[in-house]
């Protein structure tokens, strides 16, 4: 039993290491720039990628702290910016859940729960047996975590250096990245239709509400695709 | 802004981002892998992904706002091209479409 979990756990890590942890990299190495342009110091921009481990409520985050946003600003702008994680931590935890495993451990697991582990997981996991899920999203989840910690850092110190035109293409990764294992992984009808519909959506809804243009985009097209195909 | 107000605000920013996994830990005891209900919150959280992609690519904000949205628009079309090329090699396209993008945005913008 321990022997399988390490197995798993230890291969979860190596996947991590491979392009999902380049890509996730990437973007945090940008966040550790934006972080010192934005007139936070080191500690702060380790701390913030160590507990607050979710790209864009950070970027939300360092924005509102630019234009003197009040704390309260930041709580409601986060919380609306990270709401994606719910449906995502819904539909990943039926599929690694295991049966005598106490609930807390999905609690503490929830917190490496993000697009970039979620994407390879939800695209990935037919390939793993029920019982062995866990450990691997344990080791991917955990492994890009410390890699994007680690990240941050290193952007923090090198704010700068790096000539602007490379800065912007090592961004460029992880949205392609995103888009490359999401186009991969569509092969159910109910799933391409909706990230047609959203992709259509998000723009236009962004010209009337850009708050909640991801957000709305998102759910609507979900409710009309599940009512057209599943129901 | 002093120190600790930064601090204050980073700890709110994790509590904000922990949260609504927190619940969502919480609700995926009424979710079974087989049921409808898995499949609609499937629906939902690739919508939500789908429209993030679509929003960094169209209305991008920090950095690549100041790059050209044909540019972007053209270095994600080629990937999936190419994404489809290579059957559906994840790794290739996208650091063929990074590399695009970074030539493009030298010589387009």
């Amino acid at each position: 039993m321990n022997r399988t979990f390490d197995n798993h756990f230890k291969k979860g890590c190596r996947t991590a290491l491979g392009i999902p942890g380049i890509s996730l990299a990437a973007s945090f190495f940008a966040l550790g720039a934006l972080f010192k342009n934005s007139g936070l110091n080191a500690m702060q921009s380790f701390l913030s990628t160590l507990i607050g481990f979710a790209l864009p409520g950070q970027v939300v985050m360092a924005e509102t702290l630019i234009v003197n946003g009040t704390l309260l600003n930041i709580l409601i702008a986060v919380f609306l910016t990270n709401a994606r994680l719910y449906p995502m931590t819904v539909n990943l935890v039926p599929v690694i859940r295991q049966k005598n495993r106490p609930r807390w451990h999905y609690y503490f697991l929830a917190h490496f729960i993000a697009v970039t582990s979620w994407v390879y997981m939800l695209s990935n996991y037919n390939k793993i047996s029920k019982e062995n899920r866990f450990s691997f999203f344990l080791g991917l989840g955990a492994t890009l975590w410390v890699l994007s910690t680690i990240a941050t850092v290193i952007g923090f110190y090198t704010a700068g250096i790096i000539s602007k035109k490379v800065f912007v293409a090592i961004i460029f990764l992880n949205p392609i990245y995103f888009m490359c294992m999401i186009v991969s992984v569509l092969n159910k009808l109910h799933i391409i239709l909706t990230v047609f519909l959203s992709i259509i959506l998000a723009p236009i809804l962004f010209l009337v509400t850009p708050d909640w243009s991801v957000l709305l985009a998102g759910v609507i097209s979900g409710i009309v695709s599940y009512f057209f195909f599943i129901r | 802004m002093s120190d600790t107000y930064i601090y204050i605000a980073i700890v709110i920013t994790a509590i904000a981002t922990y949260l609504p996994r927190f619940l969502g830990v919480f609700s995926s005891d009424f979710v079974n892998e087989e049921g409808k209900l898995f499949k609609f919150v499937s629906c939902i959280s690739y919508g939500i992904l789908a429209a993030l992609i679509a929003r960094i690519f169209i209305h991008p904000v920090g950095a690549l706002e100041q790059t050209s949205t044909m540019v972007r628009l053209i270095a994600a079309g080629l990937t999936i091209v190419v994404l489809f090329l290579t059957k559906k090699n994840v790794l290739f396209s996208s650091l063929f479409g990074v590399i695009l993008f970074g030539i493009l945005n030298l010589y387009f913008n």
